[in-house]
């Protein structure tokens, strides 16, 4: 489905960049950094028109309360979409299907918005061991399998 | 319609209008045609919808055509369809009606039965007469009689007089404006009529998509007609909603088309490409796209083009032109996508052309709108919407763009386009079609096909097009975006020679990445950079970076390895005759994990030592590196005072008090040269530092307070039970972003006084290194940049220590000169001769040749030399051997202070010491304690006198002395009788409280009055341990009033009738007061001492007597007194005082008003009967009576 998952910090630095692709150079890899380091100005740009929408309904506490999490598709490439999600901390997930593949062409958006989900919950396991920093990069290599699992499950 | 409708050309677009068929009278029609096509759309009309929808306020337009009865209509057909069916007459006449009229309408109404036509109207229209309303009878008229033959209840309305405003237009008015809201109410009706029904069976004709038979096309095209009318009625957000439902119905086929087995009219859309002309969005339906599809031969291009310009034009209507940008993107995307699901061949490029005409036609568009927008108010926010997503679409219009210029060969530093790349630019701009006629300006075609014949208006538009979309990026924000653009730019520059343009830009995303911590770009960037640095020459950079990239972690090692020795080829080349070495940051390579400055071996720096920093480095290089030289940089923070060394007198004082207070029991001074003041310094100065420590702590391992809390209600129940969060703010504060901002060192510190360590290997990973100085001032020093150089050439410099109060102190100790005890535990003697020695430790500093102090005592005090037996004097120059710093040079020395004829109990004494060092004399004082003292005291024996001399030694220590030929001598005619024994040998006095007695009678002549008189004590002595010369030790003291006035004795007698003294019982006690010598003090008080345990006291007990003072006869006073116990009673004493009367001459005070008493001396009254005891029996029965004395 997704051939890049990314965990970007509170302070934009990444916490985790994972991909899959069929072609393991570095050249790819990095290419997908772009994707995921431009998202991230795409990303920047919703929460703040999110946060003058909350803002604007401040009364309306619900609102605020039911806020979703997955800010959808964040802009795409002739061969790229990347969608977004933001936890509560401001940890941005990052998402990148390719749309050249079949998998990755007919993704829906819900079922994005369930991969991101779970990511956030592989997120919250992976940063309640005790002995990981927050804000540190993550590198448990259980994350790192799950993710890649994730990643390849949903093709 | 506003916008692009307003060109007039673009009129012929809306061409589709609602029918409506005439029948009847055609001529009256014709009159009223006119109003009537000009009043119809003057006002909105709401249209009420069935299947809940909302109801709309909707503008209507018509054409009116002649009704044909043989046009059969075809359902299928939206547009082409009458949609409301008007019958005029305007027959007055009743018999008329009868004959002719009655017939056609009812023919008329036959065949509209027929077609099941149901939207219909029959409009009479009069002229109008003042007769008729006065009419009583209405069913005369002829819409009555046509009501009555034609009409039912449902269709009652549909009948309708209208006075004719071409006759009479004040009147007509009224009824005019009804007929109108009428037209417009029945067509839509029929409309909502018409449309329920095909919206049947379009969803019919869907529901079929899957049969091997359906056509898309066909589909489309019967979609579309829906489409039209709701464009027609004005309700382009439905009208584009149907456009949408098409688009992603299409998508869905040609996405599944990839995984499922495809239907075969997608092979229409599989055709290869020939044309990939611009989309033109304007409100127009572009027929000749339209014809395609229904002939069924367009292209996917022209498809998507034709359904794009399509909804491109609702949303135009919409006056949503960011939405346009914005849907753009995504078609060009799926589009893409789409021709290689399909594998529609093309001409390589065509799909790049097409989509850069589309980025770029959309520009133009939203340009205009903007255009037009921000002359009406409140356009700003719509220029605002329009910016924000113009940028994505220039960003794709450039790499559309940069992707034909690779095509066609026209990117700079390519070789000159071949003859099939020129062929392709021929091919490409053929595709593109022609240009719009009558355009000023360029179209977008226009210039895309400029810009495909030359590198250079290739060039012009690519930057023209970079500039702008990154402009616009950093306008809207998205620096990251404009950062990429930078990116691409910058190699386009690269490529084109413009390398210091390049330069500008990789440095700006560079450190953007650093910044934020993505290490890949970063990394990626640098080797960019690298590269432009290389080709532009600049050695420094590209050292540096080379540097920077060798020991970047993240990249392979193989291009770490090459960049390594690339660099230190290029150092040792490029460098070789450079002076100055190339500066850079030693933390991209190098990390500082730790430097500890080594404790000097005498527990503070000192001048001319050895300040030693131990520096662990760890190595990011990829390989073993020499460090020519490490260095930390020092900086002197506290200059020492020169004037308080030189002036060493001062600080001696003090310097001595502490010692004395502390206990240290040489009277020798410590000669510091004032480091006390710089001690106090020194305590803030850290010594030692790990770099990990000093970086922030996270504050996100910090605990949290929560504190449980427990609210009640008024009543005392509980109401809630909470955990609150203290300080949420303190946690969730945003980490500040100053912390990435390393400060990159520039400027090289002084290195004139730094720590330094010569040709160290630096290998990968952990390096401890030891570097050193000699420290040649004092002063306070702090640590401060951390150089380290490697092949003489290439420096790193880091300020990590900088901001740490990493330092330490240099002193100087200067040379001390003590003056010591040899047995530091034993006091000082005055008149015996004591071991001393001078001590001058050289401290840092070397003591040169011929160096002697001289050393001066104060009078009574004599010294010399220990080895020979100089005699000794009060001066002496004592020679200091040269010796190096750190050591110690002793002199022995004997010093004797003489004992003087005096009884105080220490000798104080002073040494100065004059030291070339010094300016002023040093002084010493010396503090003596003297042998032994002797105390003397008279006894009296009635007239004779005694004088009893004890000897004793206070000295602190054990010491002990044999005494031989005790003296006293008098002045005077008096004389001694010696009666100390003359054959025991030595007498011996020792400080462990051995005393020694010597006792002697004064022989005087009683009757002699004599005056004060001194006498000398003399006594030879030697310490027994020691061998040598006895020394005499001397106490003179004086003796005054010692001869004996008066003599008291006392008796005590039984009371009378008695023979012994008894307890309770009353005695007599006989005082005699005799006078033995001469004296002028006649006038004598008595008082009786009586322990009051043992004896009361009757009556007085004292009392004056007066002495005769020519008459040596005792005087007698008697007392009473009781003894109150039994046993041997010791006599009650009687003290005996001058008394001196009031009113008598004082030699003090003029006249003394009270009397006064004056002791004796204690020789001067002798008291017989001190020692005396009398026997007192206990109280007798009263029989008998016994007393004894």
């Amino acid at each position: 489905m997704a051939v890049c998952v990314a965990v970007i910090g509170k302070d934009n630095s990444p916490l985790y960049i994972g991909g899959v692709g069929n072609d393991t150079n570095t050249d790819n890899e990095l290419s997908r950094q772009w994707l995921v380091h431009t998202a991230l100005d795409a990303l920047e740009e919703r929460l703040a028109t999110n946060n003058t929408n909350t803002a604007n309904s401040a009364s309306n506490s619900s609102r605020t309360d039911l806020r979703d999490l997955y800010l959808g598709l964040l802009y795409s490439t002739d061969t790229h979409k990347i969608y977004g999600y933001v936890t509560n901390t401001r940890i941005k997930l990052v998402l990148v299907t390719s749309s050249t593949s079949p998998s990755g062409s007919n993704i829906r958006d819900a079922e994005v918005r369930t991969a991101l989900r779970r990511l956030h919950a592989l997120y919250a396991d992976a940063i309640c061991n005790p002995f990981h920093l927050p804000g540190d990069q993550i590198t448990s290599l259980k994350f790192d399998k799950q993710v890649k699992n994730l990643l390849l499950n949903n093709v | 319609m506003k916008g692009v409708d307003s060109f007039p050309a673009d009129r012929e677009g809306m061409t589709h209008k609602p029918i409506i068929t005439c029948a009847g009278d055609w001529n009256l029609f014709c009159t009223l045609e006119a109003p009537l096509v000009a009043a119809i759309p003057q006002d909105s009309c709401e249209w009420r919808r069935s299947y809940g929808r909302i109801t709309k306020s909707v503008f209507l337009e018509a054409t009116f055509t002649k009704y044909n009865k043989d046009k059969v209509q075809s359902e299928l057909n939206l547009l082409k369809r009458p949609i409301l069916h008007i019958y005029w007459t305007d027959c007055v006449d009743i018999e008329y009606y009868k004959t002719t009229l009655r017939e056609e309408i009812e023919t008329w109404l036959k065949q509209m039965e027929k077609n099941g036509v149901t939207d219909w109207m029959l409009v009479l229209v009069e002229t109008y007469d003042i007769r008729k309303t006065n009419k009583l009878l209405p069913r005369t008229t002829v819409l009555d009689k046509i009501k009555g033959d034609f009409a039912v209840k449902q269709t009652e309305d549909r009948f309708l007089s209208v006075i004719n405003p071409i006759k009479s237009e004040a009147r007509s008015a009224e009824s005019w404006r009804s007929l109108v809201a009428k037209i417009r109410h029945f067509v839509l009706v029929a409309y909502n009529k018409t449309l329920i029904k095909f919206e049947e069976y379009m969803r019919e004709q869907r529901e079929k998509r899957n049969d091997p038979e359906w056509d898309f096309c066909t589909y489309f095209i019967l979609q579309e007609q829906l489409a039209f009318v709701l464009e027609m009625l004005g309700l382009y957000e439905e009208a584009l909603v149907q456009y949408d439902e098409l688009d992603a119905l299409f998508s869905q086929f040609v996405l599944n088309s990839n995984v499922a087995e495809s239907p075969k009219w997608l092979d229409t859309f599989r055709q290869p490409i020939t044309s990939w002309q611009a989309v033109r969005l304007t409100a127009l339906v572009p027929q000749h796209l339209r014809e395609l599809i229904i002939k069924k031969k367009a292209s996917l291009l022209d498809f998507r083009s034709y359904l794009f310009q399509r909804q491109s034009a609702m949303l135009l209507l919409m006056y949503k032109p960011w939405e346009i940008a914005s849907r753009c993107l995504s078609t060009v995307h799926n589009t893409i996508v789409e021709l290689s699901l399909l594998g529609a061949t093309a001409v390589e490029g065509a799909a790049a052309c097409w989509a850069q005409l589309a980025c770029a036609e959309t520009l133009r568009a939203c340009e205009r709108l903007a255009a037009s927008a921000s002359a009406s108010s409140g356009g700003n926010n719509a220029v605002e919407l329009c910016t924000a997503t113009q940028a994505p679409l220039l960003h794709h219009a450039k790499d559309k763009l940069h992707e034909l210029g690779k095509l066609c060969g026209l990117l700079p530093g390519s070789p000159d386009p071949t003859s099939e790349q020129l062929h392709l630019v021929v091919m490409l701009s053929a595709g593109m079609g022609d240009s719009e006629p009558n355009n000023a300006q360029p179209t977008p075609t226009d210039r895309l096909k400029q810009a495909l014949c030359s590198k250079t208006s290739f060039q012009q538009y690519y930057l023209e097009l970079a500039e702008l979309a990154m402009g616009t990026y950093k306008h809207i924000g998205r620096l990251r975006f404009a950062r990429q653009i930078g990116r691409d730019l910058a190699s386009f520059y690269s490529e084109l020679g413009e390398t210091g343009k390049a330069v500008v830009f990789l440095t700006d995303a560079l450190r953007s990445y650093e910044e934020q911590g993505w290490k890949d770009l970063a990394a990626q960037t640098r080797l960019e950079l690298v590269a432009a640095a290389k080709k532009m020459n600049d050695v420094d950079r590209y050292i540096k970076l080379s540097a920077r990239i060798a020991s970047t972690a993240e990249l392979e090692i193989l291009v770490r390895n090459f960049y390594f020795e690339d660099m230190m080829k290029s150092i040792r080349e490029n460098l070789s005759d450079r002076r100055d070495p190339v500066l850079t940051e030693l933390n991209d390579c190098f990390k500082v994990v730790s430097a500890t400055l080594l404790p000097s071996e005498r527990g503070v720096y000192i001048t001319d030592n050895k300040v030693q920093c131990r520096l662990v480095i760890e190595s990011n290089l990829p390989k073993i590196v020499v460090c020519t030289q490490a260095s930390i940089s020092t900086h002197i923070c506290k200059e020492e005072k020169q004037t308080e060394r030189r002036t060493p007198v001062k600080s001696y004082k003090t310097d001595l008090s502490v010692n004395s207070s502390v206990g240290m029991q040489n009277n020798s001074p410590k000669k510091s040269t004032g480091e006390a003041t710089v001690e106090n310094d020194t305590s803030d100065l850290i010594k030692s530092i790990r770099l990990d420590d000093l970086k922030p702590k996270n504050p996100l391992l910090n605990p949290l307070h929560f504190t449980s809390k427990l609210h009640y209600k008024e009543d005392k129940s509980l109401q809630k039970t909470t955990v609150e969060c203290q300080n949420p703010k303190a946690t969730l504060k945003r980490s500040e972003s100053t912390k990435y901002r390393k400060p990159s060192v520039t400027v090289r510190n002084d290195f004139e006084s730094a720590l330094c360590c010569n040709n160290i290997t630096l290998t990968p990973g952990i390096n401890e290194i030891c570097v050193e100085y000699v420290a040649r001032k004092c002063g306070t020093f702090k640590l401060g940049q951390i150089s380290l150089l490697i092949e003489e050439k290439l420096e790193f410099l880091s300020n990590a220590l900088m901001s740490t109060k990493m330092g330490y102190d240099v002193i100087t100790q200067g040379i001390n000169v003590y003056l010591n005890k040899v047995e530091p535990k034993k006091d000082l003697v005055a008149g015996l001769e004591h071991d001393m020695e001078l001590v001058v430790t050289s401290g840092s500093t070397r003591i040169g040749e011929n160096a002697s102090i001289h050393l001066k005592t104060s009078t009574g005090m004599l010294i010399r030399f220990a080895k020979d037996l100089s005699p000794m004097s009060r001066e002496l120059d004592i020679p200091i051997p040269a010796c190096d710093a750190f050591e110690t040079t002793r002199v022995p020395l004997r010093l004797f202070a003489s004992l003087q004829p005096r009884r105080e109990k220490t000798v104080e004494h002073t040494v100065w010491l004059n030291c070339p060092w010094w300016e002023a004399v040093t002084e010493v004082p010396l503090h003596f304690s003297p042998p032994m003292i002797a105390s003397w005291r008279l006894f009296t024996s009635n007239t004779r006198k005694f004088i009893h001399v004890t000897v004793k030694s206070t000295v602190a220590h054990l010491i002990q002395f044999i005494l031989t030929e005790p003296k006293l001598e008098c002045d005077g005619n008096t004389t001694l009788s010696d009666l100390n024994p003359k054959n025991v040998g030595d007498m011996m006095v020792a400080s462990d409280g051995t005393t020694a007695s010597f006792m002697w009678e004064l022989l005087k002549d009683p009757l002699v009055k004599a005056g004060p008189m001194k006498a000398t004590f003399t006594v030879q002595y030697r310490p027994t341990n020691v061998e040598g010369p006895l020394r005499s030790f001397v106490c003179p003291f004086d003796i005054q009033d010692y001869t004996t006035l008066f003599v008291i004795r006392t008796k005590l007698e039984p009371g009378k009738g008695s023979d012994f003294c008894r307890a309770s019982q009353v005695c007599c006690l006989q005082l005699s007061v005799q006078r033995v010598n001469e004296t002028e003090y006649t006038s004598l008080m008595y008082e009786v001492l009586a322990d009051q345990t043992m004896w009361a006291v009757l009556g007085r007990t004292a009392g004056v007597i007066t002495m005769e003072s020519n008459t040596g006869e005792p005087q007698l006073v008697i007392l009473d007194v009781m003894p109150l116990v039994a046993g041997y009673l010791p006599l009650p004493t009687v003290r005996l005082s001058k008394y001196i009367p009031a009113n008598t001459k004082d030699p003090k005070k003029d006249i003394s008003t009270h009397p006064r008493l004056e002791p004796f001396s204690p020789g001067q009254v002798y008291h017989a009967g001190k020692a005396k005891q009398v026997h007192v029996l206990p109280p007798a029965p009263k029989e008998h009576i016994d007393t004894a004395s």
